[in-house]
């Protein structure tokens, strides 16, 4: 493992940027001295020195100059790692969670960076774990949803925390977008909601109408300049023209394909997946069409014991361990609980609605919350996305890791853990929750690793992070302390 | 055969390859010893007889005795779980007082749970009915072992589950009826002294006698709990929860085992003050918000009680990815600053004081049970497999014959 950690000795002053070649602002100058150093492209520095200067790196390595008047902070046994970059978030939306414009199917210009609350504490959550960079998106309840945006959970009063509002815009395939329209909640088909799509035909056909009528309309502004402009057509046309990438929420294979297929039918050049946990089904396709994965959750929410009840919305994750599972014992019949008289082993209150379909993998009705589910504990033993981000990895699909949770266990770092454990190589699975999500959203300029001229985003912990037994102790952003943890209460 | 019977099968016979399973002999050598009584030992043996540990030590050796050679990994004894709902199909009776039940009729010697924990090295479950009713029934400690509950236990009936959070109706009420029932049950119970117990009527056991049901199969499980005969392991959802379970205990004579969720820690004084055993939840981070300053401050309830002294077990149910990996609960509480020997014991010793099988679980002495894992590497390091898992001196389960590791590792475990 050892053998893995390259001591670089980064040139001793030749990193730095000349002394005094940035006029300071005034705040004095952090350096931190650790014990490691990760720098984030797989790279190591033992007992090195970190300068920041006007929450910029300016210089990395050993026996670097340290000014008088620096504040310095000496981190000891400590290990410093970039700050960690989330590609899949919610939070510091109203709320902390999704947030989705359900009025019309296509709302592709609206920012989700208007949206966001610098006070809410999803933020401060994401930040005490490490995480300095999230990209946040709108919801998945419509098709074309809007437009990602870059946050920096800084937390400062009243401070614009949006580094970037046009990251990507967001598609979402699957059943979220069906989710909720068949009818309203418990009111059979008869909601206000009932709209198209409510099946993965229609949502990719809404994709497929809108993107043509964007085309349509780009053309006939192009004959007719008085025509009125439609801000969510520009917005598609600017994807199409390859100016913002599309990031398409497709889980299972057929999604993955789907928007793959969609994407050469319109000649869509930049394109990223989201949450592809059959990704590796489709490795060669997505590799030769460059088109990169982000990977997670590692644990899907579905195999939380006995918590939450699985949602329409959540995809079945299909791996030979499940299907074991499910098909061996866990289907015994108990005909006499399900008022519909299916004949899955699960403790569920239905809205009685004969109409309704269920679903076989996740028992619960398809398209529907109306099902309560009781003391339904899925079989556990799935690390589904851990395996295909090792396999995305070996077939040199370019992925990250995304969208972990709050709690212990399925934090974004926690990724990176189990999936060393099941054997991707530490230094590797480092990189896929800094510098190769940093690169996939287009950031890596300003974050994603420790180097010279990017952002002064980084976390410390009391020991290697990849070991669950490690804590953060310290996160700063853009050069100042967002956290310490001895200021912490408890 | 369905195929969970079939992969049983496969790890039994895997280990029995080892030597006769009759024998219940083992010698394991050259590994890092974490015994849990006293020193770990850098390099070690430990020799199983009979299924009980003989002896704990450098210069261990037993001609003729099955050895596994565990060089360079580490061996500690098994992980022990004090209280899950794992392995129960439908756990949760709906009617609130359900003394009578047990989880004897709903563990399903076929569910996935079972193999997992010997994958996680969880060998010694102690099994609650769930905590939706708030006198719910009789649990049952198991081995992760064998075809059937009867071949599994080690423990007929270790406590009464109770719950005093509120699944219906209001706070009072749901106390009033756990109090009616234990009035109830005094009332029978001094009858019986006073000798006007009716003739064939019995107490003290679970038998299915039918003159005891009706109101009597109530009674009949509450006595025992009056009686000392049966411990009541109380869900704890609040601080709340915590003085009413305390103010039962001390009106009823209860002995009663603490199960906390991290939304007690403002009654951690209380919690140590009573010294009653203490189970926590998975989940130990409790979050609030202030009203006022909208400002989240986080509760760490495992924190708290250590720092005032108290020592606990912590379990898995609940945890994103269910009720597997206890050594990931041990590394999160060595995250919030517990003592590295301390997260272990809440795994181990600790648990198995709980359960009341601390002379025969939970660490590796003379005469305990030759229950041991062998870890490829620390177990709190995150990456460490459990490589064998011994139970009572018989290799139970083996990382290198596990189909479903091999079914997701193509080729067998890495």
């Amino acid at each position: 493992m050892t053998k893995l950690l390259l001591t670089l000795l980064i040139a001793v002053q030749g990193t730095g940027l000349p002394s005094g070649a940035l006029e300071s602002n005034g705040a004095p100058d952090l350096v931190i001295k650790a014990s490691r150093v990760l720098v984030g492209n797989g790279d190591v520095l033992e007992d090195a020195i970190i300068h920041v200067r006007d929450g910029k790196i300016v210089a990395v390595g050993k026996g670097i100059a340290i000014p008088a008047d620096a504040r310095i902070l000496d981190l000891e046994g400590s290990t410093v790692m970039p700050g960690m970059v989330e590609s899949l978030a919610s939070a510091g939306l109203p709320g902390g969670s999704a947030e989705n414009e359900e009025g019309r199917e296509h709302t592709a210009s609206l920012r989700i960076s208007q949206a966001i609350d610098a006070h809410h504490a999803s933020l401060t959550r994401k930040r005490n774990e490490g995480v300095t960079s999230l990209a946040v998106h709108p919801g998945g309840r419509n098709v074309t949803g809007g437009v990602v945006c870059w946050v920096k959970p800084r937390g400062a009063a009243g401070a614009d925390l949006v580094a970037r509002d046009d990251i990507a815009l967001r598609i979402s395939l699957g059943r979220d977008p069906a989710a909720g329209h068949g009818g309203g909640r418990g009111r059979g088909g008869s909601a206000l909601l009932k709209r198209r799509p409510n099946s993965r035909m229609s949502t990719l056909f809404e994709v497929r109408q809108q993107l043509q009528r964007a085309v349509t309309y780009g053309r006939r502004r192009e004959r007719d300049p008085e025509i009125p402009p439609n801000p969510d057509y520009d917005l598609t046309l600017r994807a199409l023209a390859g100016k913002i990438p599309v990031y398409w929420l497709a889980r299972s294979e057929n999604d993955i394909r789907a928007a793959l297929r969609i994407a050469a039918e319109f000649g869509i050049t930049r394109n990223v997946i989201l949450e592809g946990h059959q990704a590796d089904r489709c490795a060669a396709e997505l590799s030769a069409a460059k088109v990169p994965v982000f990977v997670g959750p590692l644990f899907h929410p579905q195999y939380r014991g006995g918590g939450r009840r699985p949602s329409a919305a959540d995809e079945p994750v299909i791996d030979p361990l499940q299907h074991a599972h499910l098909h061996d014992h866990d289907h015994e019949p108990v005909k006499e609980v399900c008022l519909l008289g299916c004949d899955k082993d699960h403790e569920h209150v239905t809205c009685g609605n004969p109409d309704h379909v269920h679903d076989e993998t996740w028992l619960t009705c398809l398209g529907h919350d109306c099902c309560a589910m009781g003391g339904y504990a899925p079989p556990t033993d799935v690390h589904y996305p851990a395996f295909t981000a090792l396999h995305l990895w070996k077939t040199g699909v370019d992925c990250a890791f995304a969208r972990g949770g709050d709690r212990d266990g399925e934090r974004l770092l926690d990724f990176a853990r189990f999936a060393v454990r099941h054997g991707l190589p530490a230094p590797r699975a480092i990189q896929m929750v800094t510098l190769d999500p940093a690169r996939i959203l287009g950031i890596d300029d300003r974050v994603g690793s420790i180097a010279v001229g990017k952002d002064a985003d980084l976390v410390v912990f009391n020991g290697d992070p990849l070991a669950p037994t490690s804590a953060v102790t310290l996160v700063v952003i853009d050069g100042e302390i967002v956290r310490d943890q001895k200021e912490k209460t408890r | 055969m369905s195929l969970r019977s079939l992969v049983l099968v496969v790890l039994i016979i895997g280990g029995a390859a080892l030597g006769p399973v009759a024998a219940q002999n083992l010698l394991v050598t050259n590994a890092r010893v974490i015994t849990m009584a006293g020193d770990d030992l850098p390099q070690g043996n430990v020799l199983i007889k009979d299924g009980k540990v003989v002896a704990v030590g450098v210069d261990v050796s037993a001609p003729g005795v099955p050895t596994l050679d565990a060089k360079g990994k580490v061996v500690m004894p098994g992980f022990v779980l004090a209280d899950t709902q794992g392995g129960l199909s439908r756990p949760n009776e709906m009617m609130p007082i359900t003394p009578y039940v047990s989880v004897l009729d709903a563990i399903d010697a076929g569910k996935p749970f079972f193999e997992d924990s010997l994958r996680d090295g969880h060998l010694t479950l102690c099994i609650m009915p769930g905590d939706r009713a708030a006198i719910a029934g009789v649990g049952r400690v198991v081995r992760p072992w064998g075809l059937t509950v009867e071949s599994m236990t080690i423990d007929k009936d270790p406590g009464m589950r109770m719950s005093m959070a509120p699944t219906a109706g209001n706070r009072a009420a749901w106390i009033a009826r756990i109090r009616a029932s234990f009035e109830d049950a005094r009332r029978h119970l001094e009858k019986k002294k006073r000798g006007e117990q009716k003739p064939g009527e019995k107490t003290g056991t679970l038998t299915l006698d039918l003159k005891a049901m009706g109101v009597e199969k109530r009674r009949v499980a509450m006595s025992r709990m009056l009686e000392g005969e049966l411990q009541a392991w109380v869900n704890c959802a609040t601080a709340g929860d915590v003085v009413q379970a305390l103010r039962l205990a001390k009106e009823f004579g209860l002995k009663m085992k603490l199960v906390l969720g991290p939304g007690t820690w403002r009654a951690a004084d209380l919690v140590k003050k009573s010294g009653l055993p203490v189970i926590l939840k998975a989940s130990v981070i409790l979050r609030e918000t202030d009203p006022d300053s909208g400002k989240e401050v986080e509760r760490n309830l495992a924190k708290i009680l250590h720092d005032k002294g108290v020592k606990f077990a912590i379990t898995t149910d609940t945890t994103t990815f269910g009720r597997r990996y206890l050594w990931y609960q041990a590394a999160c509480l060595v995250r919030y600053g517990l003592p590295r020997q301390d997260a272990l014991a809440a795994i181990t010793t600790t648990p198995a004081k709980i359960i009341g099988l601390g002379d025969r679980k939970g660490s590796l002495a003379k005469d305990k049970d030759g229950d041991l894992l062998v870890f490829t590497s620390d177990p709190l390091s995150g990456r460490a497999w459990v490589d064998q898992a011994v139970i009572g001196g018989r290799i139970v389960y083996e990382r290198k014959n596990d189909p479903r590791l091999a079914e997701i590792f193509g080729n067998g475990a890495k």
